[in-house]
This record gives C-alpha cells, structure tokens and sequence, in this order.
C-alpha cells in the first residue's frame, strides 16, 4: 500500500479529499458570516475570536477563507469538466476521423496554442466581459486543446487496432466505435491531466480574479481577496497570507494527487502534460 | 534542412494570419458599439453622447462594412501599424516600442535565473534518483508551481522590500529592482524545465549505449558528460520555448504588481480603459513573439538532433 514512491499520491488524496470536504460543508466551519461587515472590527490582527484576524471592512478572513473554497473549488470543476468533454469528442473526431477535418481541428488547436492562456483570456473578457461565468468560459476555450491533444494521440494509435477493426467490421458505426472501444482506452489519460489541471486551474483563476476579471467583489473570491488586501500589505499582511496559502495549499493538494495519479497508472506518460 | 525551415516558416505565417484574425474578432467586434467604447475609455460615462458619437464613427472610419474594416486591420497589421490608442492619443506601435525593450530584459532575467537553477537541479535529481535529493527536488517543484507568482510577489515585496529594505518596491531605477520581478517570473518555469531535465536524463540513463560505456569501463564522470548530457539537453530547448509563454503570460501580472514599465502593465491598463487597438496591439505581439520563438526553437532542436523527421509535422 503506502510506500516510499507513491507517498505523493496519498498526500496529495488526503489533502484533496479535506479539501473538497471543506468545500461541502463550509457553511458549518464558518465561525461567522463570510460577507458580513463591521466597521468597528476592521483590521485586527490573528487572535483566538478571528484566528485569521479581519479585513479592512471588518470580515472575517477565516469564514472567507473557508466560502472561497466553494468558489475556486466549482469554477476549477466545471472548467475541468467542459474542457475535458469538449476536447475528448473532438479529439477523437479529429483522430478517427482524420482528412479535412482532422487538419481543421488541429490548425484550430495550433491557433488557440499560439496565445499564452492569460493573454488569451485576457483578450475574451474584453468581449465577453468581466464575472465568474466569462472567466470560466475564456479559461475552457483554451484548456480542451490539452485534452484534444492526447485524445487524439491515443485515438490514433487505437484506431488501427485489430479489435477496432473487429469491432467496425461487425457493423458499429464511427460513433458506437468511439464510445465503446476508442473511449474507454483514452479515459485514464483523460482522468491524469485533469487531475493536474484543476491545481492549474485554481491558478489561473486566482490571477485572473487578481486582475480583476473574475468574480467581483464583495465575492470571498481568494484571488479578490489578495487584491483587495494588497493596499495594506505592510500593516496588515493577514489580509494577503491565508487567501495565498490557501490557494497554494489547494493547488499543491490537486497537484499532488495528478502527480501521483500518473506514476500509478501510466509511468511513461510524458512530463510534457504539465507544460502549456 | 532549409525546406524544413521554410515548411515551418509558412505554417507559422498561416498561425499568424489566423491568431490576427481571432484576436481581430474577439476583441475588435466587442457586443457594445465600437464608438461608445471609444469615447468611455476616454472620458468616463459622461463623454457617452449623440453628438461626440457621430464625430467619432467619421474620424475613424466606423461606419463601412466590417469585413473591409476587417481586411485593412490585418494588412495594417502585419505592416506594423496597429491604429492609434483610444487613451494615451498615441500610435500603438509607438508606445510598444517604448515599451518592449523592458520586458524582453525581463523576461530573459527569468529565463536565464531558471535554466541556471532547474538544468543542474534536475540533472543532480536524476542521478540520485529515487534518493533523498531527488525526493527533495520532487516536493521543491510541487511547491513552487503551486504558489500563486502574484502572492509570491506581495510576499517577496513585504519582506524584501518594506521589512528588510533590501531591494526597492516596485518601478525601474536601478539593476536591483530586476531582481524581485525576475525571481518571481521565474517560478514556473523553474520547476517545469527541472521535472524535465530530471526524466529526460532518466531517459537517457536506461539506454543501452551507457551500459556498454560503463561495461567498457569508462570513467562516471565522462559517461555524465559525453553521453548523458549531449542526449539529455536537445529535448529541454523546446521545453524552454513552451515555457516561454508561460513567462509572457505570467509577465502581465508581475510587470503589474512591480509597476515594471513593459508590454504586461499596458495590456492591463488598455483592458481596464476598455483601450481597443492597445489590447489589440498588445495580444498581438505576445502571440507572435512567442510563435517566432518557438520557431526558432524547432529550427534549433532541428539542427540539434537530426532524428528529426523534417515532416513539419508537431503531433
């Protein structure tokens, strides 16, 4: 079970798991209302009543800590998982398919590559405009490339397999063949990189939130909160450290478990998933 | 070898053509009307009016079909001029001139400070792999790519700069005040290239050509040297130029926490005016900076390693 080389799987499931258990039940660990303002209690520092002291509006750091995992936690998932659709029908169209269609999926994919994902989603929001929704659907148009990709490679390499082959000369058709020979093939690849990419993703929203084109204040958004703590960095660092920590804490978690979730299942799948 | 770069040269020409187009349509045709956007950036809610709109669409050409709005844009483009900024009344490419010379200074520092650390680190994890240096360099890589660069940055700037009063705030005075920016842009990259480095040594350590170095008894030092590395590096340069745009895109959010005066703080700045051509210009040269880059890495990696298939081919 536990041993020296899959440590980081552990880790990184234990610390997921407490993670995703504060997400559900945060209403029931805030000590008090994460919006709720009062003056006369702004800015004091950690003590036993507030343990991650107040903001310069009087709230309570800890309860907001606490509601921003909701926040992170649901944009990193649903980012993730249209992503992760997207990409894999695609993907595998494009694979299987090939010709026209593969070569107009794949310039597409080379496009969308050719754009840092900050810059890109940068570019969107001015579109689409700033909020949570936007930012998860600027984030999605550039993350299902990474998905595309490897469902693709993997499609390719099953697509002249004998059993594929049995499998159409029985009369499956394209879409039967996809779903019930390509896929099942794919998933775990699929499973590893989104697995690291939710770490990313609670990354990348964090910035862009800093930026100020994800959710909005009064939001107990952890990257909202930096930037809202950031005018008073030098007499109350408490406003920027625990959002910080508690995104690193959150993406290290997540990281981990992707981590150790390839060197279980595909120890030769290339590093190369972790770079964009 | 040259029908390869020339092969390569057009499909990036092609990518070019297209990310100018995407970026002509994702920020160019904004819902809003292109005129109201203008005079917003300009002077606030109030410049929103009948008469100032009408002088806007005539002064720069807004009421014409925008498919021909849309050819002139790209050709202009690729020319070099990328209109005049709504907010500062000024040509694009001019304040970009001003402007990019600093975060290429930037972004080299990065780059530089991270293969400086990461190729060593993860050379010396490989050869101690599964040991206590490389357990050690696995959970260092794990915690620098999971703290936010931003938060790093304010933490960085509290500590180094308002308690220990060591390196300046933020701004450009001086070679001291690189050094907080780049340490911070460096993060990422640092720990993608080290986990690189480390398997592509490992890689190379499993191969056969080493055992028969060793079994003829040449000495550890001069396997590391004439076979590990000369095999090991050539994959990490494309590594490297991925993670260029890594730097580019963290760029705009460091250049603005250190108020560094590059291309980033005035991507920024034009998205919160509302700033069109500026956002345009901006976006722009980021991605066509980092597809020239990465063709020169493949031309690069190319002449390196001449397994190569010179097929253009990238998946």
């Amino acid at each position: 079970m536990v041993n020296r080389k899959n440590y980081i799987l552990y880790i990184g499931l234990i610390l997921s798991a407490l993670i995703v258990l504060v997400t559900v039940f945060a209403p029931f660990l805030e000590p008090y209302d994460p919006t709720k303002m009062e003056l006369s209690q702004k800015f004091i520092a950690p003590c036993r009543e507030f343990i991650f002291g107040t903001d310069h509006l009087g709230r309570d750091i800890f309860s907001r800590v606490i509601e921003g995992s909701r926040v992170s936690l649901s944009v990193a998932v649903t980012v993730v998982f249209f992503s992760a659709v997207l990409g894999v029908v695609l993907g595998m169209i494009s694979g299987y398919v090939g010709g026209t269609v593969d070569m107009l999926i794949m310039r597409g994919v080379d496009v969308l590559l050719a754009f840092p994902t900050i810059i890109f989603a940068l570019a969107l929001s001015t579109m689409l405009g700033t909020g949570q929704t936007n930012l998860i659907i600027a984030i999605t148009c550039i993350q299902w490339t990474r998905y595309a990709r490897i469902a693709r490679g993997e499609t390719l390499i099953l697509k002249n397999a004998e059993y594929v082959e049995a499998a159409r000369s029985i009369g499956n058709n394209t879409v039967q063949v996809l779903r019930k020979y390509i896929f099942p093939n794919v998933v775990s690849k699929i499973i590893i990189l989104a697995s690291l990419d939710i770490g990313t993703i609670i990354l990348y929203c964090a910035s862009l939130s800093f930026l100020g084109l994800g959710a909005q204040p009064p939001s107990p958004d952890w990257g909202v909160m930096i930037s809202e703590g950031k005018d008073y960095m030098q007499y109350a660092p408490w406003l920027t450290l625990f959002p910080g920590l508690a995104i690193a804490i959150s993406a290290l978690a997540f990281n981990m478990l992707g981590d150790g979730l390839r060197d279980l299942l595909d120890p030769r799948m290339k590093e190369m998933v972790r770079t964009d | 070898m040259i029908r390869y770069i020339v092969k390569r040269m057009v499909t990036v020409f092609v990518v070019l053509w297209m990310v100018a187009t995407l970026t002509y349509f994702t920020v160019h045709v904004t819902p809003g009307d292109t005129a109201t956007a203008i005079l917003y950036s300009v002077g606030g809610e109030s410049a929103v009016n009948s008469e100032n709109l009408e002088r806007i669409q005539s002064k720069y050409d807004l009421d014409r079909p925008i498919y021909e709005q849309y050819f002139e844009w790209v050709i202009n483009a690729f020319k070099g001029e990328l209109g005049t900024s709504y907010k500062y009344n000024k040509p694009v490419f001019y304040m970009l001139k001003l402007r990019v010379p600093n975060t290429i200074r930037l972004g080299l520092a990065a780059v530089a400070l991270s293969v400086v650390i990461s190729i060593p680190f993860g050379i010396a994890s490989a050869l101690h792999h599964n040991r206590f240096l490389d357990h050690v360099g696995r959970i260092f890589t794990l915690l620098i790519s999971s703290f936010p660069s931003f938060w790093v940055a304010i933490v960085l700037i509290i500590v180094c700069a308002l308690k220990l009063k060591l390196l300046p705030v933020g701004g450009m005075q001086g070679p001291q005040s690189i050094i907080l920016p780049a340490v911070t842009l460096s993060m990422g990259m640092t720990a993608a290239t080290t986990r690189m480095m480390r398997s592509s040594m490992l890689d190379v350590m499993s191969q056969d050509y080493i055992w028969a170095a060793r079994a003829k008894g040449m000495k550890w030092n001069k396997i590391i040297t004439r076979h590990m590395l000369k095999n090991a590096l050539p994959p990490i340069i494309t590594v490297i130029g991925l993670q260029i745009g890594h730097i580019l895109g963290g760029a705009v959010i460091i250049e603005n926490i250190f108020s560094w005066p590059g291309v980033g703080g005035l991507l920024i700045d034009a998205v919160n005016a509302k700033d069109t051509p500026m956002i345009e210009g901006c976006v722009l040269l980021i991605a066509f900076g980092y597809a020239i880059i990465n063709l020169i890495v493949d031309i690069i990696y190319a002449c390196l390693d001449p397994k190569v298939k010179y097929t253009g081919e990238d998946t």
